[in-house]
């Protein structure tokens, strides 16, 4: 079963009522679609259907009957459908909250009922993962210990948050369910602090940086409980880097160290400067920054890695649509630069969908990437996550200039469907070139007459008799119906320009 | 063109729809056998849902002795395709290049008219209006 379907499960019988599919898609961080597959999906495996669906109420658990059919509690279910690879992170990020502290892996292990050669298989895959990022696994006996620098650590364990995907959730709300060990006073803490940076700024942290922000406070309260933290605070306070870091945002600054400290004062911690810097760093990696200045050399090197993109496409700078697009793109890698700048990994929730709906486009992004990267255009190499949003800049631009396309609607009659088809495709596509309504046997007599049509959107099938492309629809103009006439658009648009 | 408002109860299927719709349209049996022919091949070129409960079976024919629209509404949902709960059928016969089913066709283009339609409530004066 996959991790959607669990959290699907796990999603209903929590909320023990009907619970729509957009409700649910939102929760879990897929589309609706996933929602739909992976609910027949569980139903086909348990051979009855445990989750029902109703008309306009959405989706609600049998719950009896998945206990009776899963044989065991909710909770076993749950040990279930742990992979190794979800088992494995669980681990690695226990280790690295306890860092550089030891820990007795019989404790760890106890719950996941594993063999003595499946755990020793797990440490050698954690070893790995941890010598990636310039740390080391000790063992001495049955005690497991991470060693390695404090900043290291912290960035180890954002990774392994990332990968586990619970960063995928949009809402603070959602992603504060997804840690069973959060407790009610530490959520409450953590979201009256975001609370308080959003007022103080006096605007909205939009997501991702929301969550990653809630999650690098996470971090830092688990690391103070449970680890021991060493951190080289004098040499790094007094660095160059920081000291004009601090000058340059006073206002960030003063917002980063009263959270801080009162942290500090939650935890009943002694929390040293440095930790500022960190937060500091996140928020000034937010997407906003009407005010306060960013840095010059970064601009210029964002302004070029956009040609860049551009160029790759083909496309002519001097489109004013061009334009705009590249004005997007700058105001959105110039905090990226500053994201990577500082290795601040952030997830993006919509990655799956983009790849399925914009599969094209982000391939050419991340081969773009690749490249820009090998011609030392961009530092960093970076991630499926960060072309994801990229991506979006590009799947916007294209869907509005492929609203140039002339496009035919067309039915048997041509008085019938074709007439509420085209309505419908006007009020969701307002700007396309709808060029008028025929019927097929119209359209079959008087082709010459449609030459310049680039697209025939039909309610039953035709042969197109010029160069048209042709889209089958229903006369309902569903969701799948308009998806299927925006991926042409943008398909062929790339397909045009590439 | 004429519009009526047509309420029925147990119908099995769309067949038996389609079969008392036409008969309704007080026609010859050879005319009938024709306007039932059209309409099924139509069926067989696509879908005529054009909502959720809504089908639109309609044809175009020059036989016709006048163009009618027929607003059918089921007080059982019945399958079509692959949806199970159609309750209500627009159903257009239609002469050649007539206007004013063109026109009724525009409004149907509104969702608040194809809701209407929809309405068990609806009597035969609302429906006139819902197309003027």
């Amino acid at each position: 079963m996959t991790k959607s379907s669990d959290k699907i499960i796990n999603t209903l019988a929590k909320y023990d009522r009907f619970v729509t599919s957009q409700e649910l898609a939102q929760i879990i961080g897929v589309s609706t679609k996933t929602i739909y597959r992976s609910v027949n999906e569980i139903n086909q495996e348990y051979g009855s259907p445990i989750i029902k669906s109703e008309r306009g109420k959405g989706y609600v658990l049998d719950y009896g009957k998945y206990l009776k059919l899963s044989g065991q509690t909710h909770e076993e279910a749950n040990l279930m459908v742990k992979s190794p690879l979800e088992r494995r992170n669980e681990v690695l990020t226990t280790l690295l909250f306890n860092a550089p502290l030891a820990v007795n892996i019989n404790d760890i292990y106890e719950k996941y009922y594993v063999s003595a050669e499946l755990i020793r298989q797990d440490l050698v895959a954690i070893s790995k993962i941890l010598n990636k990022n310039k740390l080391t696994l000790k063992r001495n006996g049955n005690y497991v210990a991470v060693k390695g620098k404090e900043q290291l650590i912290r960035r180890a364990i954002n990774n392994a948050l990332v990968q586990s995907k619970a960063m995928n959730t949009e809402s603070i709300n959602d992603f504060a369910s997804e840690f069973e060990d959060l407790s009610n006073y530490d959520n409450q803490f953590l979201t009256t602090q975001i609370a308080w940076i959003q007022k103080s700024l006096n605007t909205t942290i939009p997501y991702p940086y929301n969550v990653n922000i809630f999650s690098h406070l996470y971090v830092l309260i688990k690391r103070f409980r449970n680890g021991k933290v060493v951190s080289d605070n004098n040499q790094i306070v007094r660095d160059e880097k920081y000291r004009q870091l601090r000058e340059d945002n006073a206002k960030f600054w003063k917002i980063s160290n009263d959270v801080i400290q009162n942290t500090a004062d939650y935890i009943h911690r002694n929390i040293p400067e440095i930790e500022s810097y960190y937060l500091l760093e996140y928020l000034i990696s937010m997407r906003y920054n009407h005010d306060f200045e960013m840095d010059d050399s970064i601009s210029s090197e964002a302004s070029r890695l956009a040609d860049y993109y551009i160029n790759g496409f083909g496309l002519n700078s001097n489109d004013p649509k061009v334009k705009a697009l590249k004005s997007d793109l700058i105001s959105h890698i110039r905090p990226m630069y500053n994201r990577l700048n500082n290795q601040i990994v952030i997830a993006n929730k919509l990655l799956d969908d983009i790849k399925s709906e914009y599969y094209e486009l982000f391939s050419h992004l991340k081969k773009l990437s690749a490249e820009a990267y090998n011609n030392k255009l961009l530092p960093w190499n970076i991630s499926d996550d960060e072309i994801g949003f990229l991506t979006l800049y590009f799947a916007k631009y294209f869907e509005e200039t492929s609203l140039r396309k002339k496009v035919l609607v067309m039915c048997a009659s041509g008085v019938g469907t074709s007439k509420l088809l085209y309505a419908k495709i006007h009020r969701n596509f307002p700007d396309l070139d709808l060029v008028g309504m025929t019927s097929k046997n119209d359209y079959e007599r008087h082709y010459g007459m449609y030459a310049n049509v680039d697209l025939i959107v039909s309610t039953i099938p035709v042969v197109p008799k010029n160069n048209e492309q042709v889209i089958l629809s229903s006369a309902m103009f569903n969701t799948q119906d308009k998806n299927r006439l925006s991926r042409y658009l943008n398909e062929n648009n790339i397909n045009e320009v590439k | 063109m004429k519009i009526t408002l047509m309420k029925l109860n147990n119908i099995a299927n769309y067949d038996e729809w389609l079969k008392v719709t036409i008969d309704s349209l007080s026609l010859s049996r050879e005319l009938s056998a024709n306007v039932l022919l059209l309409l099924q091949q139509r069926d067989q070129l696509g879908s005529v849902q054009i909502d959720e409960h809504v089908i639109m079976p309609h044809v175009v024919y020059d036989r016709l002795p006048n163009s009618r629209l027929i607003v059918s509404q089921l007080s059982e949902p019945i399958h079509y395709r692959a949806t199970k709960d159609i309750t209500t059928g627009i159903y257009i016969f239609s002469r050649p290049d007539d206007s004013s089913i063109s026109k009724a066709v525009d409004c149907l283009t509104d969702e608040s008219v194809i809701q209407a339609l929809q309405n068990s409530e609806l009597s035969n004066q609302q429906l006139l209006k819902l197309f003027s």
